[in-house]
């Protein structure tokens, strides 16, 4: 007779419960979100939130990505050029790269408590729109820099020797063979960059946000009010007349736009793999 | 002999590890050169010192004097980038740029700023010496990548010749090839003899044999021996080269 396997069954006991766990509650953000299906209208997403739609926010989100984007994405890739391309390999190196990789372990809160003192108070920007773009910029520096390096770094030594054989300069071989290489890897550590922005609440809270509504942001010294930060006051401010279809549909909108963005780096990716190959 | 390129006293180190010792070497000019030797001789080394990439090997020092016609290629005040432009370059790997099978043979003309008529005409010539041309014409535009391995060597021996470079460096450019597109392959180097100092590393002795008019053998960073090829295979001077040339080791 087979002797009963205690240990192996207990295992798979223990791992078949935790698969089930993680269904169910994916299973539950799907009913929640759902819910909020019927708030996908037009008059919802387009009309002002006095009149209970959330424009406001949404074009604040998209105008919080846009900027922090336009900040983060040159300056992060001509530092991973940097670090990849001419840097020495040595100890300063080494620390910085370690610099790096502990800034992007950060709370997001750290960063607002920064930017707060620093652009809203010490550069005297104030609760603005600017500031937000700022420190989302400072916060997606590491995940721009490293993102773009490991595209950098998956290119061969080999197209390198065969350009400067060629007779390229170092910047024409960067300019020309390099970065046209990387950018699929580029693309996509940008659109995960603004996924990560339009999510992002605890540092919009302290630098971008006032709790009353003033309209849309006309000069980018004006606050802005985003999606994650309506969200939050509506729970925080609201909890005797909460709107739960409202809430969710907001909840929704917000799921859609990062997975939407997700998809497009997606399928960035696979073109170019499909018509280039090997390293992309 | 009408010497090219004169090595002289050349020594190489990777970090502590010396691959050259004291190579001295007088490359005639429009000939085919071979250098052969057992792996690890550093065959591979002494090529790439006579067009300084070297120099991208992390740890790697010169010490000694390259003379492209007379002039010391590591003389502090000679720009690598020059010496690369007068030198063409083909990888045992062939390596076409992420680019179309068009841009990889124009990219070596476009940094030299050479556009528009001038460019595709000499682009269309460099295919057709390879005779690369016929088959990629109705696909310039395609990725370099979908072109097979042997294709994809030819199209880099095109993109070498493109520029017409005064020497054509070639590190073991059939090694990675079947033995129909290597005998391709050498014919056409044989044919660029007439134009071209051609520098070939070689693992293979018949084909150094087939393809050079001098050769050169190389032993643990050492230049044993170099004289025309026929003279140098069928009366060597050195024990070693006998030696490795009858099969002893290697």
């Amino acid at each position: 007779m087979r002797k009963f396997d205690f240990f192996g069954n207990l295992m798979l006991a223990i791992c078949g419960f935790s698969t089930a766990t993680l269904l169910f509650i994916f299973g539950y953000i799907c009913y929640l979100l759902t819910s909020g299906a019927n708030a996908l209208r037009p008059d919802f997403l387009f009309s002002s939130i006095l009149n209970g739609g959330i424009f406001e926010p949404l074009i604040g989100t998209l105008y919080l990505f846009i900027g922090a984007t336009a900040i983060v994405a040159p300056v992060g890739t001509l530092a991973a050029v940097y670090m990849v391309e001419y840097s020495p390999r040595g100890r300063l190196t080494r620390l910085v790269d370690n610099a790096i990789n502990n800034l992007a372990g950060v709370p997001s809160i750290v960063f607002g408590m920064f930017g707060f003192t620093f652009f809203c108070k010490l550069m005297g920007l104030g609760i603005s729109m600017l500031s937000g773009w700022l420190t989302m910029a400072c916060m997606m520096f590491p995940l721009m820099i490293r993102s773009v390096e490991e595209a950098l770094k998956m290119i061969p030594e080999t197209v390198r020797e065969a350009s400067l054989a060629l007779g390229a300069t170092k910047w024409q071989t960067i300019s020309r063979i390099i970065l046209p290489s990387a950018i699929p890897g580029i693309l996509t550590s940008i659109i995960l960059s603004i996924t990560r922005i339009a999510g992002e609440t605890a540092a919009i809270l302290l630098t971008t946000c006032f709790y009353t509504m003033r309209g849309l942001p006309k000069t980018p010294l004006d606050p802005i009010i985003t999606l994650t930060y309506y969200l939050y006051t509506m729970i925080l401010f609201m909890p005797g007349h909460l709107d739960l279809n409202k809430l969710f549909g907001l909840a929704l909108v917000l799921f859609l736009l990062t997975t939407i963005l997700s998809s497009i780096a997606f399928v960035i990716r696979a073109y170019y793999r499909r018509r280039w190959g090997r390293w992309m | 002999m009408d010497v090219k390129i004169e090595v002289i006293g050349l020594n190489v180190w990777y970090g502590e590890l010396q691959a050259l010792r004291n190579v001295n070497l007088r490359i005639p000019r429009e000939k085919i050169t071979a250098i052969i030797g057992p792996s690890g001789c550093g065959k591979s080394t002494l090529l790439k010192t006579l067009n300084r990439l070297v120099e991208l090997i992390p740890g790697a020092r010169v010490r000694g004097k390259v003379m492209l016609d007379g002039i010391d290629i590591y003389n502090s005040n000679i720009d690598p980038v020059e010496v690369r432009r007068k030198i063409g370059m083909v990888f045992q790997k062939p390596n076409p740029l992420p680019k179309s099978i068009f841009e990889n043979v124009a990219f070596g003309l476009r940094i030299r700023g050479i556009k528009g008529n001038d460019l595709y005409r000499r682009v269309k010539r460099a295919l057709e010496i390879v005779g690369l041309w016929n088959d990629v014409k109705e696909r310039l535009g395609d990725s370099a990548f979908n072109l097979s391995v042997g294709q994809q060597q030819r199209l880099c021996i095109a993109r070498a010749i493109v520029t017409e470079p005064e020497v054509l460096l070639m590190d073991e450019p059939c090694s990675s090839l079947d033995p129909i597109t290597a005998t391709k392959i050498e014919e056409l180097i044989t044919s660029l003899r007439s134009k071209y100092t051609v520098v070939v590393v070689t693992h293979n002795m018949q084909q150094a044999y087939r393809i050079s008019n001098y050769t050169a053998f190389l032993y643990m960073g050492r230049l044993v021996e170099f004289g025309p090829t026929k003279q140098l295979f069928e009366s060597p001077k050195e024990k070693l080269t006998k030696a490795y040339l009858s099969g002893i080791f290697g």
